[in-house]
């Protein structure tokens, strides 16, 4: 099996998700089911990466992970757990503020030592 | 019309700076004068929400608006001068960075924000977040919590603002063990995003409601698993780290923390900011904070 190195395709930081379609042009001519990738000196990754990641290449292909860092396992188990389940939408209603006038929005304002 | 205001930011209050920028605003938006110069020579101390919502109320507003008498500490943070860091060779950006090691500060940075982008952005963020982490000397477990609040306020003027920069500006307190981190964007805002995509708010107030109650406007059907960026990142910083969190967008002012809940207020008539800026006060000295209690 092919083993991806990311850290070397793209940064030992992942932060965008949108550099996730950045390693998946790298890969194009790959069949993704038969790779190995590779988290070996990758120091962060975003949620919003590894959601992506999840969705373009876990998801459908089902690649092996290798090498995956403790601080990424934690965001990577929580992301699958999301796809999963029914999303959480939060209803509670806060009552909107407005004023009448420039003074009464900076009163309020300092009145609420944020 | 000259604007000439005293102005020396608290730094008791992570939103302090909002005031006087609605004040001088205010000030700009009534005169009769469709030119306004504002003299900076009594600006002193200022936070990153007073120069970052300030610059973007100005970019927002239709009066030509210039400024005079810049002090020499206003050059310094690059106050209405953002250092645009994708234009610099990378190695010169990092030794400008180097020189703010021994400040209180980084400078006002612009980064490029299009999705074509994102290896230049994702640089210029971490050579930004390595310059705190250097400075601050934070724990590894905090670090990773600011890196990943970081990066989903960053990612997501990529994902939803279709703005050509982004701008970012830190103050930090060391005596008082926290940093104030201003980000924004000159984008389409949340309610803008949310209406190309079919979802329709009456104002921006309700899109600001919807952005953090979990509401994404990348979720479809099937694919029901965005908008945890901006939810978790609260959780993180306000529960884990006792931080506070502040948004605007349009019209619509957001506050949350430890005390106050999910506070949704709408501007002043006639103010509008033309894009989404988001301001944290992040302590960082937390030694039992663990960001995996937090991840969702």
């Amino acid at each position: 099996m092919e083993r991806i190195f990311i850290s070397q395709i793209l940064s030992d930081d992942l932060k965008s998700r949108s550099s996730v379609h950045t390693l998946y042009v790298a890969l194009k001519s790959k069949y993704i089911n038969e790779l190995v990738f590779d988290f070996s000196n990758v120091n962060f990754a975003s949620r919003s990466f590894i959601d992506e990641f999840y969705n373009v290449f876990i998801k459908e292909h089902r690649p092996k992970l290798e090498n995956v860092p403790d601080k990424i396992a934690v965001i990577l188990d929580a992301v699958s757990r999301t796809q999963e389940e029914n999303k959480k939408t939060i209803t509670k209603k806060s009552k909107i503020k407005s004023f009448n006038s420039v003074d009464e929005f900076c009163s309020y304002m300092t009145s609420i030592a944020f | 019309m000259i604007i000439k205001e005293e102005i020396n930011i608290s730094d008791d209050y992570l939103s302090s700076g909002l005031v006087p920028v609605v004040r001088i605003m205010n000030k700009i938006y009534n005169c009769e004068d469709e030119k306004v110069i504002i003299d900076c020579s009594k600006i002193n101390f200022v936070s990153p929400v007073f120069v970052i919502s300030f610059m973007l109320f100005v970019f927002s507003c239709k009066k030509k608006v210039s400024l005079r008498n810049i002090t020499t500490y206003l050059e310094t943070i690059h106050f209405f001068n953002a250092i645009e860091a994708d234009k610099i060779d990378p190695d010169k950006f990092i030794s400008t960075l180097r020189t703010y090691l021994n400040k209180t500060y980084i400078p006002v940075i612009s980064f490029p924000a299009l999705a074509n982008r994102v290896a230049d952005k994702d640089a210029i963020l971490s050579a930004i977040e390595n310059l705190l982490y250097k400075r601050l000397v934070i724990k590894t477990n905090v670090l990773i919590g600011l890196k990943y609040i970081l990066g989903e306020m960053v990612d997501n003027i990529t994902e939803h603002s279709e703005s050509v920069r982004g701008y970012i500006f830190a103050q930090f307190y060391p005596s008082k063990g926290y940093i104030d981190i201003c980000i924004a964007d000159q984008g389409i805002t949340l309610k803008g995003s949310f209406d190309k995509v079919g979802m329709k708010y009456s104002g921006d107030v309700e899109a600001m409601s919807a952005a953090n109650s979990q509401v994404s406007s990348k979720n479809f059907p099937g694919s029901d698993n965005r908008g945890y960026g901006i939810y978790t990142s609260k959780n993180m910083l306000i529960d884990g780290l006792s931080g506070q969190f502040m948004m605007m967008s349009g019209t619509a002012l957001y506050l949350k923390d430890n005390h106050i809940e999910d506070d949704l207020i709408e501007l002043p008539k006639g103010f509008r900011l033309n894009g989404t800026l988001i301001a944290i006060r992040l302590p960082y000295q937390n030694k039992d904070f663990l960001y995996s209690n937090y991840v969702e």
